[in-house]
């Protein structure tokens, strides 16, 4: 009987398998590059088509309509933008979710994927609810977003009302230019995470809040609607273009295979706050896109929509293809051209990495600002254009990586409060911090905005005291900020350095500069001079205390290389010359003698042949 | 991986080679050592003419030097390579690069003022039953394979300072460089070895 049982289920795993891995119709190349017309019914979340004639128009759902008949869903929606929860799936560390509030002095690295420095969002109390109301704007949809599974109980009435949200093909595929962006980011700010789909597409009209709707809301029952002010908010409702349906009830989406360039803008883009902040006009793009490529064609991905990111820690041969050794050294992909890099000792490809010379904003004396799209909430509506908006993010940041490569990048402090007991470590709670910390801080964010507060030691020392002595914390709480630690003990609040607080690094790749805007391209002493910012940039360390000042770090130090190693070594530049005249004066010496006395050599041989032949 | 144990190869056969050459000439280190410099006291005949009043104490004191430096390379640049696989950085190659160009000149002055006592003499080459070399004469071949040898030694490097080469290029140069040092080392060796044996065989 257990056999039998086993065997039913092995079989029943198989059969799923195999049509998990199923190609669909429109999953299968079939050879032809023209653009794919999509003339198709829109589908429900519960499959039903939708009619230009329904009275109570459902929002369509991306699962429902593009993964029904046409494409494998379950094979896409596990690509690199939707697969948060699995654990398999880490990759080079990348861009953190950086929950930033000043008012509880939060400034915390946040990622699914388990990256060195960074945390679960479970680990401080934030739920996928939360997460996705915050960061929901950036956020592509299914998984965290998708999966009952993945739903903290504590919201499970508020699930009920903003629905869930499929993967969303549209963010990337649609290309209609009235596929508004910045709709979709407002409505997963209201949790209309079920409509959010719908409403940025072109063919509808959508208005309503469902955050504002209390947990007992239900579209279908009328009653429920009785507890709403509609004077304040309104439930979510979505109303089609009728124009936009043929007399078979198909739309025409305007679905491209090449995604735009703008679409993957809109979550990875960055601006670097310098003297060019206000004139966005004057900056450059990246060379590969003024050359008349895509970020598609070398991020490429194929049904299983796991895009290849382009370094070489992805382990796969069509990855390799796509790095920049991959285009540029070996196959000339793309048109690539080869890199001469004449007169550039081999040694620096072995120390660093492509992008370190020809990525990132060109050097300066100390790092800057940078904003990026998923955390300071890039083009949404009404987003700030302060340059000083939190989170504070610095650039640029030479790291030493994991092969060895000083690489650039971006670099956040993290600062938060934490909790150690024997066995375990977590930041704290967010709402612990929220009912507790913040009303204790008093911080007024909107005062000396884009400055990070600085408190004092007694105010720091009254708030752990406060946490220390309250039932929900099993632990020592301890605070973190600018690469220490602070705890209290005998009232004293004690600071020690410490790797929790850590600056949290992760490298970029563009914009790409040409090569004769890359670094060195003054010759050696761009980097190998005295005093050069290649080892000797500062970067600023942002203290929260009052009495800790605003303290600088060498870029030597992130590069784990020793600055006074390599302004001794950058002296030895002054004395090249003369090394080079001396060796070159010795060997035309030398040749100039070989030449000489060759005609010793060359008369005894010719004396001996002549003997020879007497 | 393949230069590194060609590498280790020649260098173990070289130093076996100059222990059994010192057990068959029955000597000891110290006792080499003193035959070895002996031999440096032959007066150099290039500066002669001139009257440089370059003489045996000249050469011995520039061979000394030019051998001691060559150590300091040899240490600092080749040893960590080939025995740790490790690049040159560091204060390693700090001191590489200070002593690469008093290595230059010492050797360079050197290969001058010995250039005229490695002239070859008739009977040290003979023709007469194919090609007959004595041993003088094979110290003597050794001698101008040293001085050819530093020349891609040498501008191996000097010429990857200049932006001449590409990225093939430079790693061209560095190969060129470690194999010239290679076969550098070894006919120090083979130059030493053979200096004991015609300086024994003379006593």
């Amino acid at each position: 009987m257990k056999k039998a049982v086993l065997f039913s289920v092995l079989i029943l795993f198989a059969i799923n398998t195999v049509f998990a891995q199923e190609k669909k119709i429109g999953d299968e190349f079939d050879g032809s590059r023209t653009h794919p017309v999509h003339n198709i019914k829109l589908l429900d979340h519960s499959g039903l088509v939708i009619s230009k004639n329904d009275l109570q128009a459902m929002p369509f759902s991306t699962k429902e309509t593009c993964g029904g008949k046409c494409h494998n869903y379950d094979v896409i929606s596990n690509g690199f933008h939707f697969n948060f929860d699995n654990p398999e799936i880490k990759g080079r560390k990348g861009e953190p979710w950086i929950y930033s509030d000043a008012s509880i002095l939060t400034n915390i690295p946040l990622s699914f994927r388990g990256w060195d420095g960074t945390y679960k969002p479970s680990e401080m109390g934030v739920s996928n609810l939360s997460f996705l109301k915050r960061f929901g704007p950036y956020y592509a949809g299914g998984d965290l977003s998708e999966l009952d599974s993945l739903e903290h109980s504590d919201n499970y009435f508020r699930w009920q009302v903003s629905g869930k949200m499929s993967t969303n093909c549209l963010i990337c595929h649609d290309a209609d230019p009235y596929y508004d962006k910045a709709e979709y980011a407002s409505n997963m700010r209201k949790e209309n995470f079920s409509w959010a789909a719908s409403a940025s597409s072109s063919l509808t009209e959508f208005k309503g809040n469902a955050s504002k709707m209390p947990d007992n809301y239900d579209p279908f029952n009328t009653t429920s609607l009785l507890s709403i002010d509609m004077r304040s908010s309104s439930p979510p409702s979505v109303e089609y273009d009728k124009t936009k349906f043929d007399k078979d009830e198909k739309v025409n989406f305007n679905i491209t295979r090449k995604v735009p360039n703008e679409r993957c803008y809109y979550c990875h883009s960055t601006k670097v706050v310098d003297s060019q902040f206000e004139h966005g006009w004057k900056n450059n793009e990246d060379v590969h896109i003024t050359s008349g490529l895509n970020c598609i064609d070398c991020h490429k991905n194929g049904l299983d929509h796991n895009i290849i990111r382009g370094n070489s820690k992805e382990n796969s041969e069509e990855s390799e293809k796509y790095t920049c050794e991959g285009c540029h050294n070996e196959s000339g992909l793309l048109g690539a051209p080869r890199p001469i890099h004449a007169g550039l000792p081999t040694v620096h490809f072995e120390k660093l990495a492509c992008t370190t010379c020809h990525s990132g904003a060109i050097g300066k004396e100390n790092t800057e600002y940078v904003k990026t799209a998923r955390n300071h909430f890039m083009g949404m509506q009404g987003s700030t254009k302060h340059g000083n908006q939190f989170p504070h993010i610095q650039t640029v940041v030479l790291t030493e990586n994991d092969e060895g490569k000083i690489e650039p990048g971006h670099l956040v402090w993290p600062v938060f409060w934490g909790v150690k007991s024997d066995s375990a470590f977590s930041p704290l709670d967010i709402k612990i911090a929220e009912e507790i910390v913040r009303p204790m801080l008093g911080l007024d964010t909107l005062y000396n905005f884009g400055e990070w507060p600085k408190l004092s030691d007694s105010l720091i020392t009254a708030v752990l005291d406060s946490l220390n002595n309250i039932d929900e914390i099993n632990g020592e709480a301890s605070f973190y900020s600018s690469g220490n630690k602070y705890s209290v003990s005998n009232k004293q609040l004690i600071k020690s350095e410490n790797e929790k607080a850590a600056p949290y690094t992760w490298p970029i790749a563009h914009n790409v500069r040409p090569a004769l805007q890359s670094l060195g391209k003054d010759g050696c002493s761009d980097c190998h001079s005295i005093g050069s910012d290649f080892f000797n940039k500062y970067i600023t360390v942002e203290s929260s205390l009052l009495s800790g000042k605003e303290t600088f770090l060498k870029a030597a130090d992130f590069e784990n290389r020793s600055s006074i190693y390599q302004n001794i070594f950058s002296l030895t530049f002054f004395f090249r010359p003369a090394l080079k005249i001396i060796i070159i004066i010795s060997t035309v010496l030398i040749l100039i003698l070989l030449v000489a006395y060759s005609g010793n050599l060359l008369k005894k041989v010719s004396a001996n042949n002549l003997e020879k032949k007497d | 991986m393949m230069f590194r144990i060609i590498s280790v190869l020649a260098l173990v056969i070289s130093i076996v080679w100059i222990i059994k050459v010192l057990k068959q000439l029955d000597l000891s280190i110290s006792e080499a050592l003193k035959i070895y410099f002996d031999e440096l006291k032959t007066t150099p005949d290039l500066f002669k003419k001139n009257d440089l009043r370059a003489n045996g104490s000249t050469k011995r004191v520039f061979t000394v030097i030019t051998l001691l430096l060559f150590d300091l390379l040899f240490l600092t640049g080749f040893f960590p390579v080939i025995f740790f696989g490790i690049h040159l950085s560091g204060i390693l190659l700090l001191l590489h690069v200070a002593v690469a160009p008093l290595f230059a000149v010492s050797l360079m002055i050197l290969l001058v003022i010995s250039a005229e006592s490695n002239k070859f003499n008739e009977s040290e080459i003979q023709f007469e039953k194919g090609l007959e070399v004595s041993k003088s004469g094979i110290s003597k071949i050794l001698f101008w394979l040293l001085a050819i040898v530093s020349l891609p030694l040498m501008l191996s490097i000097v010429l990857g300072m200049y932006p001449i080469f590409g990225t093939e290029g430079q790693a061209n140069l560095l190969e060129l460089h470690r194999y010239s040092v290679l076969l550098f080392s070894i006919l120090v060796f083979l130059q030493i070895g053979f200096i004991l044996r015609i300086q024994k065989e003379n006593k």
